[in-house]
């Protein structure tokens, strides 16, 4: 063991003992934001760990045959179904590749695929930035000392149901039928 | 083409055969005018024969007429000669005309006439003895006499004109015969100076022309038999000169020679020592070649050592994964209970902080778990360079081993080499000592050859004022047949 990586193990150390011996920050936790680095189609990107109600490596997805755009099948999650949506799909980048990750989403009962995951950081407020040319919400976020675009799930979720709504023409034969209920829980739980 | 010679041989042979002709024609014309003049003489024997009896008959009658008048014995004298002598003359007449019949005719003629003239004259004769001169003259008057004379003298005078004639005859003969001989010798000679000339001409122009260029080639032959006569004595003069530096040379060859077979008797010397010292030397191989082979068992452990670190380093590689596996789903948990503590709201908030801790625990881990995975390639990497590069030493120790092997094995070459060396190098003393005496033998060969060339250049300096001469004489001989100078 070298000395570098001795010094390195007693930082860690150290900070984990002052984790507990440092006071609460209350002012800071309310205003943090924890946000989740994700790849799509090789690029970086963001989504905002509000958002999300789960995170777990990809599955083989049972097929469901609808038409939807960016539908790739049901996914179960805790005991739940949810339909799967390609998030590369829906921002309008493609079909993925190989999606490896789901992210469950909290205003609605589905989940979301997409490629790669890179980690998850506590941003202060200062990390959030306004960005005109960014795809999804108009923001990003700088992570690591690298800026990625937020990806805002609300528009997303909110066209898909539109879409969902129209396809099933008011009946509630299709997924989206379980998944309203389960999104009514969803907002009233949130 | 004619050649000089052959013009010649017909040049006289014509010469030859014309004067041939002419001395045949000159010859054949000579016996016919000799044959002639035969003739000639002959005819004129007959006309003196004819005359000459015509003149005993005119004598007879003369003395018969006087013997009448006087009656003197005396008077007969003519005829008693004419008596005697016309039938001799008669008899060569007829002799010399026998090839002449008509002459013969008028031969038998004439003798009859003439036997019946002496008769009457002996008749007369007797009759003036006997009976005097009336009676004779009574006889006389009758005219008998006369009569019987004119009768032969007209005989007689055909004769004469026959034998003229043939004279005639003969005359022109000889006049054409004479012609003949004439136009022969004439034209035969006109001929003959005309061949002649032609002959001359054509000659000289096969002197002028087919031995003149004869001569002129033996001229040049002249000057390049000259040339090459000069060139021998120049090439025996340097080869005389070579042969001096050659025997110069093998001079210093001789005692190179000596010098070689001391410096062989150094090299038997020391060929020996090296083969001694080579003995010694065998030792040290075999002591170097042990070291070689622990060497080689020492690296063939190192080998080993390294594959077995390999192996190590493999099997942590996958502790490894183990630990990043369980680091990313420990990430994935402290999401997870992140997502669950954000749903709590103010409840969860402190358990957000434990979460957050445990999943920067998580990070630390998968990026140690990251820089681990590098150390481990890194040493993985290092371990397979140092196999590589340790098997590579191995199979340089083993070519070492190999070539340490071919250098002794080459040792004990060297050290059966140099026995064949000191073989050798005795074989070289005994060689050269037989070469000196070679090169002194060829030494003595070479000045024989030196004095050989220093002749052969006076023989091409004779050589060389011959085909002077003849070239000299090529030109006088030239000159004398184009009859211009050169």
């Amino acid at each position: 063991m070298t000395e570098a990586t001795r010094e390195l193990l007693a930082e860690w150390r150290e900070t984990f003992d002052r984790s507990f011996g440092e006071p609460r920050r209350q002012a800071a936790d309310e205003t943090a934001l924890d946000v989740l680095g994700i790849r799509i189609a090789g690029e970086p990107f963001a989504l905002n760990l509000a958002d999300l109600a789960g995170l777990t490596p990809a599955m083989p997805a049972a097929p469901y045959p609808a038409a939807a755009p960016g539908l790739l099948g049901l996914a179960g999650h805790q005991g739940q179904v949810f339909p799967l949506y390609d998030l590369q799909a829906l921002i309008g980048r493609g079909a993925a590749a190989d999606p490896r990750w789901w992210a469950i989403a909290r205003a609605a009962p589905l989940a979301l695929a997409f490629e790669g995951f890179d980690g998850q950081w506590r941003l202060s407020p200062a990390d959030r930035l306004q960005q005109n040319d960014a795809a999804g919400t108009g923001w990003a976020v700088r992570c690591g000392g690298a800026l990625r675009p937020l990806i805002e799930l609300d528009g997303l979720i909110a066209s898909v149901s539109a879409h969902a709504r129209n396809a099933s023409g008011g009946n509630d034969d299709g997924p989206w039928s379980s998944a309203t209920t389960t999104t009514s829980a969803g907002t009233a739980g949130r | 083409m004619w050649t000089f010679g052959r013009k010649l041989s017909v040049g006289f042979a014509l010469s030859f055969a014309l004067l041939l002709l002419i001395g045949i024609l000159a010859y054949r014309g000579t016996d016919a005018m000799t044959q002639t003049s035969y003739q000639v003489t002959h005819t004129h024997s007959a006309l003196s024969h004819i005359n000459k009896v015509l003149s005993l008959m005119k004598d007879a009658e003369t003395a018969q007429r006087g013997y009448l008048l006087t009656g003197e014995e005396a008077y007969l004298e003519p005829y008693r000669n004419a008596v005697a002598n016309v039938p001799r003359e008669l008899a060569e007449l007829k002799s010399q005309i026998r090839d002449n019949p008509a002459q013969q005719s008028r031969a038998n003629q004439a003798t009859a006439m003439i036997d019946g003239l002496m008769q009457l004259h002996k008749e007369r004769i007797e009759t003036r003895r006997a009976s005097g001169l009336e009676a004779t003259l009574k006889s006389v008057s009758l005219g008998e006499g006369k009569r019987r004379m004119d009768e032969l003298r007209a005989v007689i005078g055909q004769m004469e004109d026959e034998e003229n004639e043939l004279l005639r005859e003969r005359a022109r003969e000889v006049e054409s015969t004479a012609s003949t001989v004439r136009t022969a010798i004439v034209w035969g000679t006109v001929a003959g100076a005309l061949l002649v000339l032609v002959a001359a001409l054509s000659l000289s122009r096969a002197l002028s022309g087919q031995v003149g260029t004869a001569v002129k080639h033996v001229q040049r032959s002249s000057a390049e038999l000259q040339a090459a006569a000069n060139q021998q004595a120049a090439g025996a003069r340097e080869t005389a000169t070579s042969m001096t530096e050659i025997s110069t040379t093998i001079s210093e060859l001789l005692a190179t020679s000596r010098q070689i077979a001391d410096s062989a008797q150094r090299v038997v010397g020391i060929a020996e020592q090296t083969a001694g010292l080579a003995r010694g030397g065998d030792g040290t191989l075999q002591a170097a070649r042990e070291t070689i082979a622990a060497m080689r068992r020492q690296i063939d452990l190192v080998v080993d050592h390294m594959l077995d670190l390999g192996r190590k380093s493999q099997q942590i590689g996958v502790v490894l994964d183990l630990v990043g596996e369980l680091a990313e789903q420990t990430n994935i948990l402290a999401i997870n209970a992140t997502i669950e503590a954000t749903v709590a709201g103010d409840a969860g908030r402190r358990f957000s902080v434990v979460a957050d801790e445990i999943r920067k625990l998580a990070d630390r881990m998968t990026a140690s778990t990251k820089e681990i995975r590098l150390q481990i390639d890194d040493v993985r990497g290092a371990v397979n360079t140092t196999v590589m590069a340790t098997e590579t030493g191995s199979k340089a120790v083993d070519a070492g081993a190999r070539q340490f092997d071919d250098v002794a094995a080459t040792f004990a070459k060297i050290a059966g080499q140099v026995v064949t060396t000191t073989d050798a190098a005795r074989e070289i003393e005994l060689s050269t000592k037989q070469q000196a005496t070679a090169v002194e033998q060829l030494n003595v060969a070479l000045s024989n050859t030196a004095q050989a060339s220093r002749e052969t250049e006076a023989s091409s300096g004779q050589t060389s004022q011959t085909a002077t001469e003849l070239a000299e004489m090529s030109r006088d001989l030239l000159r004398l047949v184009q009859a211009q100078p050169t």
